[in-house]
Order: C-alpha cells, then sequence, then structure tokens
C-alpha cells in the first residue's frame, strides 16, 4: 500500500541517487513497460534487452522529468518506444513486406472481446517487423504518420501503406481464431 | 483512427494489466539494468576523479617546490662549509707558507722536534743571530686561493731581498708588547669572526712581526706575539667547525618548508536539514536531535610559504555512526488484510539525513479496529554509519611571534569530501495504534543509497604548534567544518553535514 505521493517521492529519491528507489520504480514499471516491449519485440529476449536498455535510460534521464507534465508511467513508455525504434531503425527490419493479408468482413469487436491480452500481444507479435512497428505505433501508442516517418526515417505513405497491410494482417488472423472458435463451438 | 484501430487500442493500452509470468521480465534483466546503472554512476563519479587528481598534482607539485627547496638549502650549506673550509685550509696554508722553508733553509736552522711538537712556530733565528731565512724569501708552500697568494706575494715582495732584520732580542720584545687584535674583532656573523680567529692571522701578525715595517693586507694592532701550537689549531679547527655545522643546522631549519606528519582526532557530525516545510505529519518529518560522534586520522603535507603562513593539503578518512527517526502515515485495509495472519506486508522507502532507507515490513493487526481503511502515524528509526574521505586545503597563519617552544595558530580552508559508505538500516517501526505490532521483514536492512556523494565544505580551527625538536612538531587544534553543497535533497528538504573536530597531530619537516 502506497500513500499518496509515494511516485513522486519515489521519483525524487532516485533524482537524489537512491539504488533502492530505483529498485522499487523497477518493480512497479516492469510490467507495463515490459509488455510495450513486447509488443515491438520478435521475441521475449528481445524484449527483456528493451526493457533493460529502457530502465538504464530512464536512471540516465530521470532528472528531466518533470512531474508537472504528465504521468511517469507515459514518460518511460515514450522512452520504451524510443529504445525499441532506435534498434528495429538500426537493423532496417521494417524495410519487410508480406502479400497475405486479404480483408474479411467480420465483427471485429465481439472477436477481440473475446480474446486475452496475452492473445492479442501475440497477434501482433506474429507480424512483420515494419507492419508490427507502424501498427504499434500508430493504433496503440498515438503516433500520426508524420511522427512515424520522422522516427522510422521512412516516407509517410509507407508508414501509411505498412498500416494498411498491418490491418489486414490482423484481421486476417481474428478471422481465422473467429473460424476456429465457431468449430469448436459448432 | 477507425474503430479497428480504437478496440485494439483499448484492449492493449489502457487494460490493466496483471503480472503474470509472461510479462514480467527474467530476474537477469534487473541485474543488467544495475550494471548499466552502476556504469552511469561510475561516469558520473568523474568530476570527483578530476577534483581528486587536482588536489594530487597540487600535493606533487608542492612535494616538488619542497625537493627543490631542499637541494638549494643543501647546497647553499654545503657551499657555506665549502667556503669556510677553503677559507681556514687557505689561512692555515698561509700560516704554513710563511714558515715553510726550503729543506735547505729549513736544514739545521728550526728546531725540527719543537715545530713537530707544535711547541714553537715562532721563526727561530739561526745560531749566527741571521733569520732561518738567509734570502728573506717566502714561498707559499700551497697556494690555495688567490687572497693566500696575494698575501704571500706581497710580504714576499716587500721582504724580497732584505736581510733579515730581527733578531732574539727582538722577538723576545714583541712577546712583551700587549696583546695584538683585529680591529674587526666584532665580526657580523659567527662564521666571520671564527674564521678571523683562525691560525690567518698568525701567520700575517708573525710574518708582521718578523718584519717590522711591513704593512700586511689587514690593519693590525699592536698585540702579543703568542705562540700557537698545532694542537691548538686542530683545537681551533674543530671549534670552528662545530660552530659552522650548529650554524648551518639552524639555517637549514629556517630553510625546511616542505613537513608531513599525521592527523587523528574525535569528530561530531552534526546533520542540519533546511525545510521550507514543517507541516504535522509530513512525509519527510526528521528528527534531528542527536549528535553523531566518529573518529577520524589521516595524512597532512604542508608548505612554509613564509615564517608566518603555511599551506596545508591532507587526505583524510572518517566514520560516524548515528541514528535518526522519520514519520509517515500509512494506510491500513482491514478488508485487504491477510486474512490468516491478519497482517499487510509495506515496503516503503523511508527518508532520512543521509537519503533514502528501504524498509520492508509487516504491520500485524492484534485485536479489533473500526472502520475498513486505517491511517497509521508510524514512527520510523534508522540508523546510520557514514563513512567519508576528505582532502582539505588549508592556510595555517602564527599571528604571534614564537614564545619559548608553542606557537598558536588559526587555519581557514576548504575540504572536499567523498562519502564512500553510508548505510541506512531500519531499527524499528512504530506504528503509534495499540491495535497493530511492527514486524521486520528479511530484506528490512541493508541498504547503501547513493547521495551526492561529492561535497565541499569551509573550515576554520583554532590550535597551538608545540616545537619537539628534531624537526618535530605537534598541533593541537579544535576545528569546525561547515557543509558547503548538500548532500541529500527531496521536496523541500535537504541535508548538509557539519562537523566539529578535536584533533592531535605530529608533524616532520623533512625538506
Amino acid at each position: 500500500m502506497n500513500s499518496p505521493d509515494a511516485e513522486n517521492k519515489l521519483i525524487e529519491a532516485v533524482k537524489g541517487g537512491s539504488q533502492a528507489a530505483f529498485e522499487q520504480l523497477y518493480k512497479r514499471y516492469k510490467t507495463n513497460l515490459f509488455v510495450v516491449c513486447l509488443r515491438y519485440a520478435k521475441d521475449r529476449s528481445t524484449a527483456e534487452d528493451y526493457l533493460q536498455d529502457t530502465f538504464v535510460k530512464v536512471y540516465k534521464n530521470i532528472e528531466q522529468f518533470d512531474p508537472d507534465k504528465g504521468l511517469f508511467e507515459f514518460w518511460a513508455r515514450r522512452i520504451a518506444i524510443n529504445v525499441c525504434l532506435e534498434d528495429i531503425r538500426s537493423k532496417k527490419l521494417y524495410t519487410l513486406s508480406i502479400s497475405r493479408a486479404e480483408h474479411m468482413e467480420f465483427n471485429e469487436s465481439d472477436a477481440l472481446s473475446k480474446m486475452s491480452t496475452r492473445e492479442l500481444l501475440d497477434m501482433i507479435k506474429t507480424m512483420p517487423v515494419g507492419y508490427r512497428t507502424v501498427f504499434n505505433l500508430y493504433v496503440i501508442d498515438g503516433f500520426s504518420h508524420k511522427e512515424i516517418a520522422e522516427r522510422m526515417g521512412i516516407a509517410v505513405g509507407t508508414s501509411k501503406s505498412q498500416l494498411l497491410k498491418a490491418r489486414k494482417y490482423l484481421q486476417g488472423l481474428i478471422t481465422e481464431q473467429v473460424k476456429v472458435l465457431n468449430q469448436n463451438h459448432g | 483512427m477507425d474503430r479497428f484501430d480504437e478496440i485494439w487500442r483499448n484492449r492493449v493500452q489502457q487494460e490493466e494489466i496483471e503480472p503474470s509470468l509472461w510479462n514480467t521480465p527474467g530476474e537477469n534483466v534487473w541485474k543488467a539494468v544495475e550494471k548499466g546503472v552502476l556504469m552511469e554512476k561510475r561516469r558520473r563519479r568523474k568530476p570527483f576523479f578530476f577534483l581528486l587528481l587536482g588536489a594530487l598534482a597540487l600535493g606533487a607539485g608542492l612535494l616538488y617546490m619542497g625537493l627543490q627547496n631542499g637541494e638549494i638549502a643543501e647546497k647553499t650549506g654545503l657551499e657555506a662549509e665549502n667556503g669556510v673550509t677553503t677559507s681556514l685550509q687557505s689561512e692555515a696554508f698561509e700560516a704554513e707558507s710563511s714558515f715553510e722553508l726550503t729543506p735547505e733553509e729549513t736544514e739545521g736552522t728550526l728546531d725540527d722536534k719543537a715545530f713537530e711538537t707544535g711547541e714553537l712556530m715562532t721563526p727561530k733565528t739561526s745560531d749566527a743571530g741571521e733569520p732561518s731565512t738567509p734570502n728573506g724569501e717566502m714561498e707559499g708552500a700551497i697556494p690555495t686561493s688567490e687572497s693566500t697568494t696575494t698575501t704571500a706575494e706581497e710580504v714576499a715582495s716587500e721582504i724580497d731581498g732584505q736581510p733579515a732584520a730581527i733578531s732574539e732580542e727582538q722577538t723576545a720584545g714583541l712577546r712583551d708588547q700587549p696583546p695584538l687584535y683585529r680591529e674587526n674583532t666584532s665580526m657580523q656573523s659567527i662564521g666571520e669572526s671564527l674564521i678571523s680567529a683562525d691560525g690567518g692571522f698568525l701567520s700575517k701578525n708573525i710574518v708582521a712581526g718578523i718584519t717590522p715595517g711591513i704593512s700586511t693586507p689587514e690593519k693590525l694592532l699592536p698585540r702579543e706575539l703568542r705562540p700557537f701550537s698545532l694542537s691548538e689549531i686542530d683545537n681551533l679547527q674543530e671549534s670552528i667547525h662545530q660552530r659552522i655545522l650548529s650554524e648551518r643546522e639552524i639555517q637549514t631549519e629556517d630553510l625546511k618548508s616542505f613537513g608531513a606528519g599525521l592527523r587523528t582526532g574525535l569528530a561530531v557530525w552534526s546533520t542540519s536539514v533546511n525545510s521550507t516545510y514543517r507541516e504535522d505529519l509530513a512525509a519527510f518529518d526528521f528528527d534531528f536531535s542527536k549528535r553523531d560522534l566518529g573518529w577520524f586520522a589521516g595524512l597532512e603535507l604542508s608548505y612554509k610559504l613564509n615564517s608566518k603562513l603555511d599551506f596545508s593539503a591532507g587526505f583524510i578518512y572518517e566514520r560516524a555512526t548515528g541514528s535518526s527517526r522519520h514519520n509517515s502515515s500509512l494506510k491500513y485495509g482491514v478488508s485487504t488484510e491477510d486474512q490468516e495472519s491478519h497482517s499487510h506486508d509495506y515496503s516503503e522507502l523511508v527518508a532520512t539525513p543521509f537519503g533514502f532507507a528501504s524498509a520492508d515490513f509487516s504491520l500485524i493487526r492484534n485485536s479489533e479496529v473500526e472502520g475498513d481503511e486505517i491511517e497509521l502515524l508510524a514512527d520510523f528509526e534508522s540508523e546510520h554509519t557514514i563513512e567519508n574521505y576528505s582532502f582539505p586545503l588549508t592556510l595555517r597563519y602564527f599571528p604571534l611571534e614564537r614564545t619559548g617552544n608553542f606557537s598558536p595558530f588559526i587555519t581557514a580552508g576548504v575540504g572536499i569530501n567523498r562519502l564512500s559508505v553510508v548505510q541506512n538500516t531500519l531499527k524499528k517501526v512504530d506504528p503509534g495504534h495499540t491495535a497493530f505490532d511492527f514486524k521486520p521483514l528479511e530484506s528490512n536492512t541493508n541498504l547503501t543509497t547513493e547521495l551526492q556523494q561529492t561535497h565541499i565544505d569551509a573550515r576554520l580551527s583554532l590550535g597551538l604548534n608545540a616545537k619537539l625538536g628534531g624537526n618535530w612538531s605537534a598541533n593541537l587544534s579544535i576545528e569546525y567544518i561547515r557543509g558547503m553543497s548538500k548532500i541529500f535533497e527531496s521536496g523541500p528538504y535537504y541535508s548538509r553535514i557539519n562537523r566539529g573536530w578535536i584533533s592531535i597531530s605530529a608533524q616532520r619537516q623533512l625538506f
């Protein structure tokens, strides 16, 4: 149980150099930030690397965090995304493309609500890295195509097309999932 | 953003994700993060090492200057000694040269035995009443200096070709004359005085005595021509040497400017906390009524700038232990407590003057309480062990002339400090409610927090210096050390370390 100002207290302590406070901060946010990393990473091991780099960067830059400008979690999440993008950009992974997805009509809302968060993340993880990155940035983390283009060093049109393909890919996966569910129930 | 995107965002980002195996990173991640943080800390420590490097360079510079001065002092001393010796030798040679005769001249004319035993140095005349130097020629046997040669030459030129003009009667008459002194008997320096008293003037006087009418380079007054023995000259030379050595020692001591010594003492640590926020039950409400006791020991180097001012640099290790109290509010939810043990586990970060202490503990409810959520006003007591390295740089001023062996002094300076170990251990939590008991968990101790490890202070001290002899001296002083930089800051609170030292030190002048 934490007092209301616990987070600010913790962050102030980390700013003061306390390693114990930083460990508590890690314990508190490791799950949420790991989920972010899992979304961008191709596997768990890479996600762990991303998480490690994220926390080291959080420690290095904690002085720049201003609680008046937003929540710590959002700030740390941005750092995690940057860490992931840095790796993806350096490896030029986003240029991959596939031609598998085809759009199918189905009740997306029902299908998605029946799936757990882990299943959804697993679906994201199966996407090619280019689709996955743009989808994560645009749909889940709320970046614009212009921002994505700048951050990934690609054209805005490429970002849009990658997103379109990502959507189709996921819709395809969900349709297959729905089919399996229907067969099981039928 | 279409509906598809919206559904994804809501499900993935906004949904509360419960920790599970799949979304929990492995233990190795935290270890790697710790390593990364450690590297970052090392990077941040660099400025401190530059400061340390600067202090060491300063010390090395002082040492070099001290060595240089030592060399100069030694050289000066040697030169002084050599100069005197040369002068002694030259005058002794001069004396000898005044008397030394060629073998032929010496043969049969000098009482060899008497001369060897030093009984008589007064020149003898021959039985025929002629002087021992028939042609009156004076030869410098080993002229070692210009002055010696000049004197010998002057004398020789004056008497060259003159017949011996002194008889035994004249010699006896000279013995009866009143003592002969130099006009400048009160010499400015001991060395000069001693030099003037050596055999140099003997030769001249004797020469003057046996060669009436010849004026020597030094103006002489009438005096008794006292025969000198060789043993007397030896003693005189030894005496001169002793005096010169003594004088040289005094001069060298004055020139010595570099010293080193050990310093130790008791320290009283007082950690001051400044704040603009003092509400009851504030999250950081410290109690600093206690003074922490400690000790210190280290090395001190000094460089004498002039007779009244020293510069010193040191390396001091300090250790102190103390405790602090802090109160904070805790919430206890009855409905959410562990149903079997009726307890809640807490993981709190306790603020102390020396940073945050991690506190893992349990509160156990031992009786019924009213309401579901109880707010407890808990007191935390922490114990601290602190180790600090300091590099004091001070100027020491001796305002008064030294009377006897004692001399008071005042010092002022700054200290560069490095907190090397700060261990904060939670000793006790008092929930402040009879219905709850505190139970420490295994991890409730052991924390080393990282503070502003490098901190600066200003120093002022009063003391007494005592000369112990043999280049050793002792100092007793009382010092006040005021923390100039913060060691810990959290919200409106920040703490500084002030110290009071009672120290003794022993120091030896090296160069």
